[in-house]
């Protein structure tokens, strides 16, 4: 089992049995502390194969409960084939969600913000198609809020960007950060994974990275840090995964072998809460020491690009 | 549109090499500007290395310098623009920007020096397809920068179309096919742009907005290709978008289901460009001629720059089989009456 990740003992912690309207997963979830509870926005697939996100509470950060309606569904013509994995990061107060928006235009980010988890205001797209997978950094740099985010290229492996803003709503700067390595674990995509979280040596990155095999695509987690003052910065990327997919249903469900977190949240006794979701089918959680994720990044590291 | 009589007008043999051991294989694909009563082309040159072998021009960020990387004869050389080799791309070639004079619009005397020439990560490949753009005496250069990374659009601003201040990406790859409005609309900045969406999608041209010209936002679809036409299988912009009477006019690219490109002409509203008017259901140009059908990529006539002299005839400058730069004229009232 992972070295740096403890499952908790009652993984998986939410299930479709769990949601009180048909669903058929639950999965890809946004956590976020509010009010001294854990807010859980997840993505499930309806019955008819498209998805919304769903809202679930929980005092512990291990049990949760399904609030009663969906949080989010599909808004106008960018959004018709749903929306998909949140992440949430809090900015001034507020709470930013970035999903993925599917449509017969392609797959873009959307921007949504609220202040309470029960109205939501849609801000912009704020990407162009395709891309996905866009995580916002907690704090601004200056006057620039920043994310990671993975365009699509037809001509090579997809990797890790930065973009910057202003206003959240228009996007430029962007740069590369970090590639997929050759016959590496991560060598098929990489894509950002949980909001950074800041520690005292850098902003600690969990991604996701891909593998092709005979048997279909394998998606585990790793390690990065980026510079405290400058995020297209990055300090080290630790070689090895920190998470694959072991347990049953990990392996076993709506995509197998997919280990797929969207929010990591840090606790006062060093250690983070990790969520993720597995096989596109169930919600699990584990815990880490934040150190030794960020001695990880250090030690074997491998060359970001 | 009527061929202007003697196509091509420029060809590889009227363009020196950057280099003693390169060869020049296409010029094409230019952006198009009049200054002071000249016709000022940005072309893009794209060149090899003399010899046999399987060679990929890749600039490296580090040296500074073009390096030739070479290839086994396992790699994948079947599109001739592409070596796949070890699941990577390369290009066969490296395209810079090279500036072309004409006091007649014709006969054009080009530089004997790059213009614009690969300087960093995300041009390692070349550079390719410029579009220039002329707003409150500033030249708005934007083209292609081909890397490892994708293929972005990047942005070059000039005050004088000599000398060239690069600003770095504006849409992140793969964006390509990018026009800047010549004019700011309520405001702001506008642009057509072509992202690429994968399996839910066809290439489309997008509308995008910007305060700054260098943060850009607010993105949205408004051409996708029609199945069955001359465009059913890609879109994207041509020219910068021409003002009209009538609205925007825009020259865009459309691809059959053949590969074949052809030129078409669609309005767009004036004040609300994301609003389509009129967009022509035949193409006003289609690959036909010897020069169009066979070239280095055949079956290509492909626009970056197009310009509307005074007499109302619009002179577009195109790229033929990715070779050539060739030269079609029309009375825009004519390609306006279509839309």
């Amino acid at each position: 089992m992972s070295c740096f990740v403890k499952r908790y003992s009652g993984n998986p912690i939410l299930t479709k049995d769990d949601v009180p309207y048909p669903v058929a997963t639950v999965h890809n979830a946004a956590v976020v502390k509010y009010n001294g509870k854990y807010i859980m926005i997840f993505r499930s697939h309806c019955l008819n194969g498209r998805s919304i996100l769903g809202i679930a509470e929980s005092d512990d950060g291990f049990k949760f409960k399904v609030a009663d309606e969906p949080f989010m569904s599909s808004g106008d013509e960018y959004e018709e084939y749903g929306v998909e994995d949140p992440r949430i990061s809090c900015i001034d107060g507020e709470y930013l969600i970035t999903y993925s928006a599917y449509s017969r235009y392609g797959v873009r980010i959307g921007l949504a913000k609220t202040l309470d988890f029960k109205s939501i205001e849609r801000v912009a797209f704020i990407t162009q198609p395709d891309l996905r997978n866009v995580t916002l950094f907690p704090e601004k740099f200056g006057d620039y809020y920043v994310r990671l985010d993975r365009p699509h290229t037809e001509l090579t492996k997809w990797s890790m960007w930065v973009s910057y803003s202003k206003d959240l709503i228009h996007w430029g700067q962007s740069r590369v950060v970090m590639k997929p390595l050759v016959y590496h674990w991560d060598e098929m995509k990489i894509g950002p994974g949980a909001p950074p979280i800041k520690t005292s040596r850098g902003w600690l990155n969990i991604y996701h990275g891909v593998f092709d095999t005979m048997a279909g695509a394998v998606y585990r987690m790793g390690v990065a840090l980026h510079d405290l003052d400058d995020p297209a910065k990055i300090l080290g990327v630790g070689d090895s995964w920190i998470l694959e997919p072991e347990d049953q249903w990990e392996r076993v469900g709506y995509v197998p072998n997919v280990v797929f977190s969207c929010a990591a949240i840090p606790e006062d006794d060093g250690t983070l809460k990790l969520y993720w979701g597995a096989a596109d089918t169930v919600m699990c959680v584990g815990t880490a020491v934040i150190e030794e994720l960020v001695d990880h990044c250090f030690n074997d590291s491998r060359e970001p690009l | 549109m009527r061929r202007y009589c003697c196509n091509p007008i420029i060809t590889p043999a009227d363009v020196i090499p950057s280099r003693e051991d390169f060869e020049v294989i296409g010029v094409f694909n230019a952006g198009a500007v009049e200054i002071e009563g000249r016709t000022l082309l940005l072309l893009r040159v794209a060149e090899r290395p003399i010899g046999e072998g399987v060679v990929a021009p890749v600039f490296n960020s580090d040296t500074g310098l073009v390096e030739l990387m070479q290839f086994s004869q396992d790699a994948d050389v079947s599109d001739p623009r592409i070596i796949k080799d070890g699941g990577q791309y390369y290009i066969t070639s490296i395209s810079h920007l090279r500036r072309a004079w004409s006091s007649d619009g014709v006969v054009f005397s080009v530089e004997d020096v790059p213009a614009l020439y690969p300087s960093n990560k995300y041009e390692e490949y070349g550079i390719e397809d410029p579009r220039i753009t002329y707003i409150d005496e500033k030249y708005y250069v934007n083209y292609t920068g081909v890397s490892r990374y994708g293929a972005g659009t990047m942005l070059a601003i000039s005050d004088n179309m000599l000398s060239f201040g690069k600003k770095g990406i504006i849409f992140a790859p793969d964006n390509r096919d990018v026009a800047i409005f010549p004019e700011k609309i309520n405001g702001r900045y506008y642009a057509l742009h072509r992202p690429s969406p994968g399996m839910l999608s066809k290439p489309s041209i997008w509308l995008a907005s910007s305060e700054n010209m260098l943060d850009w936002g607010h993105h949205e679809c408004i051409m996708m290709p029609r199945s069955g036409f001359w465009d059913g299988e890609k879109v994207g912009g041509g020219a910068p978008p021409i003002r009209t009477a009538d609205g925007w006019l825009i020259i865009y690219h459309g691809v059959d289901s053949e590969d074949s490109y052809s030129l078409g002409a669609a309005l767009l509203d004036h004040d609300d460009p994301s609003k389509v008017i009129g967009r022509s259901s035949k193409p006003i140009l289609l690959p036909c001629e010897p020069y169009e059908v066979s070239g280095f990529y055949g079956k290509v006539t492909f626009t970056d720059g197009a310009i509307l002299r005074v007499d109302g005839r619009l002179d577009i400058y195109y790229g033929a089989a990715d070779e050539t730069i060739c030269l079609a004229q029309a009375d825009i009232n004519e390609i306006l009456s279509i839309l």
